[in-house]
């Protein structure tokens, strides 16, 4: 079964980056979202802003792919959406109150849902109104990918008909805090991107227009990088996809901030993809993290640089690749 | 829908729970109807309304674990990465590699981390967090823990779908186990106790006071609780191929999200994703002797449970039992410990208990909850269902292992 992309939706942050107060540093931010405006002020009072900026990208992912949510189909549309640990802000703001309220279970019971890693999905399923296969994946930095991956395979193995798939990073106090700790100072990012996913047939037989077809993703623990590890992984999901490293046209990743594994990653895909223009993003849209592999991919949509691979390696221990190819008309 | 090529089953039970660690200590315990409740020692709990919940008292997770650095890794990771080890040493399994895969579920994944970060600004405003906790908190860590404590370097993924998490990952190595993308993978879920967690539960009025009696006429709610889960999925070929001992086959499962309401969960849902596990797994409602229930022990779950699960099994519904009644709810690991308790029932042919159970209720009527004792019995398929906030359900089937002779 060949999955294609049949609709993207995407919020992306402002082109110049805002200063902000220590301990956050200067960051990207979507400074015009309104997620009251967009989801309307209930949704908006029950979500934190990861949730917001995932549900505004899958919705317009939706509309982008023209797939209309009925009755009919309801049952067989899912979603997959990423997170690198929830919405720490979210827990935070939550949390906060069991610190310093009169007794600790005095908290605001319209965020107990922060503490839940995968809030987000179900608050789009909710929505939009999708009954399909739900879930929520973390993988760090490589995310994106990672919900490739599993929408992929909740499509083949006949779960749904459909997957919406997304990530989004936020930038907000805690977590910006969080993220330059332990990721260093580089500058943040924060956005989302969404994707309808489906099978080729089924695009076609609804008239829909495949963006893209997901070729191969490969999501996998390593146990060290190197130059080899990153053209090897790189070389056998181009083989999975049946796409030659000529063919391809543009190779996205996103530094680590780890020197070694930066290095590692440089030459492992100047070796592997010689002829790739290399993008990076971080100049347009700082590092958005878990949402980052998955905006670039919306950004190689964008400029229709097919066939493209994505790489995604987290210095935890994962690597993670990505082949996107072109589908003829 | 895709046809499996291979059959699925599972070779190998890590549980790590309050009642008992290792396949035997747990089925033992499970057996004998033990509790795993006890007052909260892991947070200052002085101040909350409920004080009960189900910790892993005793969990060292350096007397378990053989390649970790525990140092490196929060409380859930070593969770999982424990389960993972216990797993693997129980299927016999050593050499793992390229083509193993390692899933995790999880609700909250190191959410401990949070809580200490958010007392420290609490008490001293904001600053850069401790580096130690920021850097394990990544929830994708329990699956990578789990990889790196077996040497696994195939796919690896971390799962939330919150209290359905770990049937969630089981369901997903299946589907990559029966398609032929890997002949192995370690599958489950872990979650830690945390003061946020349990005062969420405590102000949606969803605790018990102190014991949980899952579909008891006067039950009061659940316990929050912990502990990890994992099992070895591998192809028949290969667990016929290398001798191995097969607790149960996977027959298959089913996911879907009710897209109704934040935390209540929905009936008609929930047996359309029952009805979905069953034909997916090719098994008519008649064949299932067990239902391994969700039965968080709160008014609302036990009673649309039980509501779906007469609307598919009419008035002949098999045995239904809850877990939680020991444990507590565990969270993302819940439905591992679940996915366990059925591999456990068809292979050893037994019934867990729903213990602390004393009044039926006639609202529940046509549910038999195996109230107080284990009941020995014939275990042809059992049925694990989980159910989550968002309106996540997960359903895996388990058939009694195949016969290979």
């Amino acid at each position: 079964m060949h999955i294609v992309i049949s609709g993207r939706g995407t919020v992306w942050p402002d082109p110049v980056p805002q200063a902000h107060t220590p301990p956050s540093g200067p960051a990207f931010t979507v400074g015009s979202f309104d997620g009251e405006a967009l989801l309307g002020r209930r949704t908006a009072q029950y979500n934190h802003r990861s949730a917001q900026l995932a549900m505004v990208a899958c919705g317009r992912a939706l509309d982008d792919a023209g797939l209309e949510v009925t009755d009919e189909n309801r049952d067989r549309i899912g979603v997959t959406l990423g997170t690198a640990a929830g919405s720490v802000t979210g827990m935070v703001e939550f949390g906060m109150d069991t610190f310093s309220q009169p007794r600790p279970h005095m908290v605001a019971a319209a965020k107990s849902s922060h503490c839940v890693l995968s809030s987000p999905a179900g608050a789009a399923a909710i929505t939009y109104g999708l009954r399909g296969a739900n879930a929520t994946v973390a993988s760090g930095p490589a995310t994106g990918l990672a919900v490739l991956r599993h929408a992929v395979v909740i499509l083949r193995a006949g779960h749904a008909d459909a997957v919406l798939a997304g990530a989004s990073e936020e930038f907000t106090g805690p977590t910006s805090w969080l993220a330059r700790t332990a990721r260093g100072e580089q500058v943040q990012g924060e956005g989302a991107a969404a994707f309808v996913l489906e099978g080729r047939e089924s695009a076609r037989a609804a008239g829909r227009k495949a963006l893209a077809a997901v070729a191969a993703v490969d999501v996998r623990a390593v146990p060290g990088f190197s130059a080899g590890q990153f053209a090897e992984s790189v070389a056998r999901t181009l083989g999975r996809a049946g796409v030659s490293a000529p063919d391809v046209s543009a190779v996205a990743f996103r530094h680590t901030g780890v020197a070694e594994v930066d290095e590692a990653q440089h030459s492992g895909l100047a070796r592997a993809l010689p002829g790739a223009a290399q993008v990076t993003d971080e100049k347009r849209i700082g590092d958005c993290y878990s949402a980052h592999a998955l905006l670039q991919l919306a950004g190689l949509l964008d400029e229709a640089a097919l066939p493209a691979v994505v790489v995604a390696a987290d210095p935890d221990g994962l690597l993670s690749v990505a082949v996107l190819n072109g589908v003829p008309e | 829908m895709v046809v499996a090529v291979h059959r699925v089953v599972i070779t190998g039970l890590g549980p790590v729970s309050s009642i008992g660690i290792g396949a035997d200590g747990f089925s033992h315990a499970v057996r004998m109807g033990k509790s795993g409740i006890s007052r909260i020692s892991s947070f200052d709990v002085s101040g909350f309304e409920h004080q009960m919940a189900g910790e892993v008292a005793d969990f060292d997770a350096a007397e378990l674990v053989t390649r970790l650095n525990v140092a490196d890794w929060g409380r859930a990771s070593l969770f999982a990465a424990s389960a993972a080890r216990l797993a693997a040493d129980d299927a016999g399994l050593q050499d793992f590699g390229d083509d193993t895969a390692v899933l995790m579920g999880t609700t909250s994944g190191e959410i401990p981390n949070v809580v200490a970060m958010t007392e420290s600004w609490h008490l001293n405003g904001p600053a850069a967090p401790d580096p130690a906790l920021a850097a394990q908190l990544p929830a994708g860590r329990l699956a990578l823990a789990a990889a790196q404590e077996i040497g696994a370097t195939g796919e690896t993924m971390t799962f939330s779908a919150a209290c359905a998490a770990a049937n969630c990952a089981i369901g997903y190595a299946y589907d990559l186990v029966s398609s032929g993308e890997v002949p192995v993978a370690v599958a489950g879920g872990a979650d830690a106790v945390s003061r946020f967690t349990h005062a969420a539960f405590n102000r949606l009025g969803a605790l018990a006071k102190d014991t949980c009696r899952p579909f008891d006429r006067d039950r009061d709610g659940m316990l929050t609780a912990e502990g990890g889960a994992a099992l070895v999925l591998e192809t028949l070929e290969s667990a016929v191929g290398r001798g191995a001992r097969i607790y149960a086959e996977i027959l298959g499962y089913a996911v879907s999200c009710d897209a109704y309401h934040p935390s209540a969960p929905e009936p008609k849902s929930i047996a359309r994703t029952m009805d979905t596990a069953l034909r997916r797994s090719g098994v008519t409602p008649d064949e299932v002797d067990y239902i391994c229930a969700h039965g968080t022990g709160t008014r609302l779950n036990d009673r649309v449970e039980a509501q779906a699960i007469r609307s598919v099994y009419g008035e002949a519904a098999p045995s239904v039992s809850s877990l939680k009644s020991m444990l507590g709810h565990t969270m993302g690991a819940a439905s591992g410990f679940g996915s366990i308790a059925c591999a456990l029932a068809v292979s050893r042919g037994f019934i867990p208990p729903t213990i602390n159970h004393r009044h039926p209720d006639p609202e529940l009527d046509g549910i038999d909850p195996v109230a107080g004792t284990t009941r020995e019995a014939t275990v042809r398929v059992a049925q694990n269902n989980a159910f989550g906030f968002g309106g996540n359900n997960a359903i895996v089937l388990f058939g009694s292992a195949p016969c290979t002779s």
